[in-house]
């Protein structure tokens, strides 16, 4: 009798803390869906991508799947106490880490499979890849090829090296950078942003984010205009854009509050017209209105994602550009673009290229275009470490 | 869906628990079963849903007449072999079809069905029980649908056999005791799954998918271990939350496992490892075929259809083919040469001999490209190198929560029959196991099942 009570006991306990999550869960949703407010995180929120539809039950399948992923990502997200649980196991963690690790702690494995890792005498995050040297031969090989076939008569490639492409890393690809200099052909030039040091690599880059830093920017920016053999603005100052503390992408990857950047932009006003899909874009702008702790200001502050953007200078007597890049060329495509009449920035990762090829070659043909210009994380552009597969989508 | 995750837990298992309970009749209650199943299945499989549906209405009908009609209980092996095998091999023999003879033919556009191979062989255990007179026509398309479909174990089993729940389907009584039980060891099973199998397929596959040279022997080892123990903790684990879960209905499964790396043989590895399916292949395969009551030779191909049977039903690879013929050789070898010198060595060296052989297999079971196998092989026996300790540091597998995860890893590896004198303290602790398995749970983000596409 007396086991009977404790099995009840177990019975009672087990159930209610299904049952009580499953209804703190409904009410959490409900109060968002019924107030109107919005998640302050999307971080965790899946997008369901579905399969091409050849017939009927490719609908069926894709509309049943999309609605899976919506319960999945309503019960993962608002399942009580969610962030809260999850600060609490990466903070255990990191502690439980920091008693085996003094100076470099292991954070995780994040969801590109990189490892993060924590440089605690430095305090900066960074990820590691971990790929053998045929693979990085074999993309390299493939890099060199795709840049020397593109048709541009004058070519630039600009690119950010992260940590692991700096002298201060054991195992760094650096001697890559020497021989890509060496076997790109002759219309193009190279140059990329010198981390030789930790205080380059701390002045230049941000210590929770994958981005440059606007120092690193503005350093960058002055190496693209030489590398163009244009006059860089003088005077760029930098100022701290808010109080704001920001944790950029490793830091919420990390899902950690130990360290933190702030978010600088460069003081400069400039006179141009910008253009997104035919309409006037709207002003730089900072938003200063999230609460949530890892909310990406990065994103929030600079261009956004956006396909194609244009700025217009009215330099008539000046050369267009196009700029094909990420997001690294958000904080400085408005200063370049200052030196050129019409300068096109492309992204290959939203809008209409997200499903479609882009056409580099009748793309500088139809826009009268005189230079083009890439910039990415140095080894995107070396290995196409990112898959952003630029070999195929841009031909 | 998977038992180990958010949907499952707090939306699924209340919202069934919630429409079973509130029934009363046995009827009600069975056919809550089979249209939770389905939901359970089509939320994976929203089109295949009608392959399982129509399999089990086939099979019902074919049930009543297989008993009578050699006709139909060849049709009907015919029929549900010919969904495995069109589902699980075509591709597979369309791939080797073009590479041997250099045909020009197109592979199909088929995923393969979400525990195909599991539901396939559980129907084939009905039809071949009703021909063979074992067990009665089951008259009820609920019931047997309920049967074929029941979620606790369609997904991966174990391979329940008709005759094994036939009673239970029409007679079960769900009660405290069985629901207390089925509840511990659902936890159980879901802290084996995300505690320990997950961080070890981390480390496992930190190390196996980068530079099997560059990690050389001591990476090799040290990821051939933690697959070992990954993949044990990952299918143990979820036959413990399946076998639980039949329990809380009153369902009592038989066990899959029994502490499989106790096991001082190869041959006793298999009385230990994945139980049902093994006695499927005995009862079906391997002694209609004679077993071992034949001559030498015959008994030898006996064992090399069964093993490599085994070897197919894991995977549509050639290496899982190798993996089952692996073993198939050793059963032969410890019968036919290491039988007296096994009986006479030390326990610790057959226990070795034996860990030594299923970590080598394991390997063979990971690599499904043949390149990357002999790479890992090579590395495992040392002929790359020792291998740079550096990557232990630079791919996190020294940490303090892996190094916790593999230490209690192998602390359940051994059954230590010990049974808590206090119910209070091991219901708390099991709460507590459960409270902390559901933190894993939301924080973690690899969460793959190996035995989800079998």
């Amino acid at each position: 009798m007396n086991n009977r009570k404790k099995d009840l006991a177990l019975i009672i306990s087990f159930i209610s803390i299904i049952f009580i999550c499953l209804g703190l869960t409904i009410l959490n949703y409900g109060y968002y869906k019924i107030s109107g407010k919005v998640l302050e995180s999307t971080d965790n929120w899946k997008y369901f991508e579905g399969k091409k539809e050849n017939n009927i039950l490719d609908k069926i399948d894709n509309l049943i799947k999309s609605k899976e992923v919506t319960i999945e990502n309503i019960s993962n997200n608002h399942f009580p106490l969610y962030y809260e649980i999850m600060g609490l196991y990466n903070e255990t963690n990191y502690k439980l880490n920091s008693l085996l690790y003094k100076k470099i702690i292991p954070i995780k494995e994040n969801s590109e499979g990189k490892k993060l890792f924590y440089n605690k005498e430095n305090d900066f995050y960074y990820p590691l890849n971990n790929f053998d040297d045929e693979y990085y031969e074999t993309r390299y090989n493939e890099q060199v090829e795709f840049f020397n076939n593109i048709n541009a008569e004058n070519l630039y490639i600009y690119g950010i090296p992260d940590y692991e492409m700096t002298p201060m890393y054991e195992n760094n690809k650096v001697e890559y950078i020497k021989r890509f200099k060496k076997d790109l052909n002759d219309n193009i030039s190279f140059d990329y942003l010198k981390n030789n040091t930790i205080k380059d690599y701390l002045d230049n880059m941000y210590k929770t984010d994958h981005h440059w830093t606007a120092n690193g920017a503005i350093k960058g920016y002055k190496d693209i205009m030489n590398l163009m053999g244009k006059d860089s603005l003088v005077s760029l100052q930098t100022y701290q854009v808010s109080n704001r503390k920001m944790i950029g992408s490793y830091g919420k990857q990390a899902f950690l509050e130990n360290t933190y950047d702030y978010l600088y932009d460069i003081n400069v006003h400039l006179n141009y017209d910008v253009n997104v899909k035919d309409s006037k874009f709207k002003p730089r702008k900072i938003d200063n209105t999230r609460t949530y702790a890892f909310y990406d200001e990065y994103i929030a502050f600079y261009n956004g994602q956006y396909d194609e953007i244009i700025y217009d200078y009215h330099n008539s007597e000046e050369e267009n550009l196009l700029i094909v890049c990420d997001s690294f060329a958000w904080p400085i495509d408005y200063l370049i673009a200052s030196s050129f009449n019409k300068t096109f920035v492309i992204n290959i990762r939203y809008g209409d290229f997200k499903n479609n090829n882009f056409d580099l070659t009748n793309y500088v043909k139809d826009n009268d275009i005189d230079k083009v210009l890439f910039i990415y994380e140095l080894q995107e552009e070396l290995f196409d470490i990112n898959n952003f597969n630029l070999k195929e989508r841009i031909k | 869906m998977v038992f180990s995750s958010i949907v499952f837990i707090f939306i699924f298992l209340p919202a069934f628990l919630l429409c079973y309970f509130i029934s009363k009749k046995r009827k009600t209650k069975n056919l809550i079963l089979l249209l939770f199943s389905l939901l359970f299945y089509a939320y994976g499989e929203p089109i295949y849903i009608f392959i399982m549906m129509g399999s089990i209405v086939v099979n019902y009908l074919f049930g009543k007449k297989v008993g009578k009609s050699k006709l139909a209980y060849v049709v009907a092996i015919i029929f549900n072999l010919g969904l495995l095998i069109v589902f699980k091999y075509t591709n597979f023999f369309i791939e080797n079809a073009v590479n041997i003879f250099n045909l020009n033919i197109k592979m199909l556009e088929l995923s393969l069905p979400i525990g195909i191979s599991f539901y396939t062989f559980q129907i084939l255990s009905y039809i071949i029980d009703v021909r063979k007179g074992k067990v009665p026509v089951q008259e009820s398309i609920i019931n047997l649908g309920c049967y074929v479909s029941a979620f606790p174990q369609l997904i991966a089993g174990p391979i329940v056999r008709y005759k094994d729940v036939n009673e239970e389907l029409e007679n079960r009584k769900e009660n405290v005791k069985d629901f207390s039980e089925g509840i511990k060891r659902f936890i159980i099973g879901l802290g084996k799954k995300v505690l320990i199998a997950n961080q070890m397929a981390l480390i496992a596959d930190s190390l196996f998918k980068g530079s099997l040279i560059q990690i050389g022997f001591i990476g090799s080892f040290i990821g051939a271990i933690c697959y070992t123990l990954q993949i044990y903790f990952d299918f143990s684990g979820y036959s413990d939350m399946a076998i639980g879960l039949g329990r809380m209905l009153g369902f009592h499964y038989l066990e899959n496992f029994n502490y499989p790396y106790i096991a001082s043989s190869v041959t006793d590895f298999w009385r230990r490892w994945h139980i049902s399916l093994s006695s499927f292949f005995r009862d079906y395969v391997y002694i209609p075929l004679g077993g071992n009551r034949v001559s030498v030779l015959k008994h030898i191909r006996n064992i090399i259809i069964v093993w490599l049977l085994t070897g197919l039903w894991h995977g549509a690879s050639w290496n899982f083919i190798l993996w089952g013929l692996y073993y198939g050789i050793f059963l032969l070898i410890e019968k036919y040469l290491l039988k007296n010198i096994l009986e006479k060595v030390p326990g610790f060296i057959k226990h070795l001999y034996t860990l030594l052989i299923i970590i080598v297999g394991w390997v063979i079971f990971y690599f499904t490209d043949f390149n990357l196998l002999s790479t890992a092989l090579t590395s495992l026996f040392g002929l790359n190198g020792f291998g740079d300790i550096n990557i232990l540091y630079t791919l996190q597998i020294i940490t303090v929560p892996n190094i916790l995860a593999f230490i209690i890893a192998i602390i359940a590896c051994i059954p230590w029959n010990f049974k808590f004198k206090n119910k209070t303290i091991e219901n708390i602790l099991l709460i507590l196991l459960f409270i902390i398995s559901i933190i894993f749970v939301l924080v973690s983000s690899y969460n793959p099942f190996i035995y989800y596409r079998f």
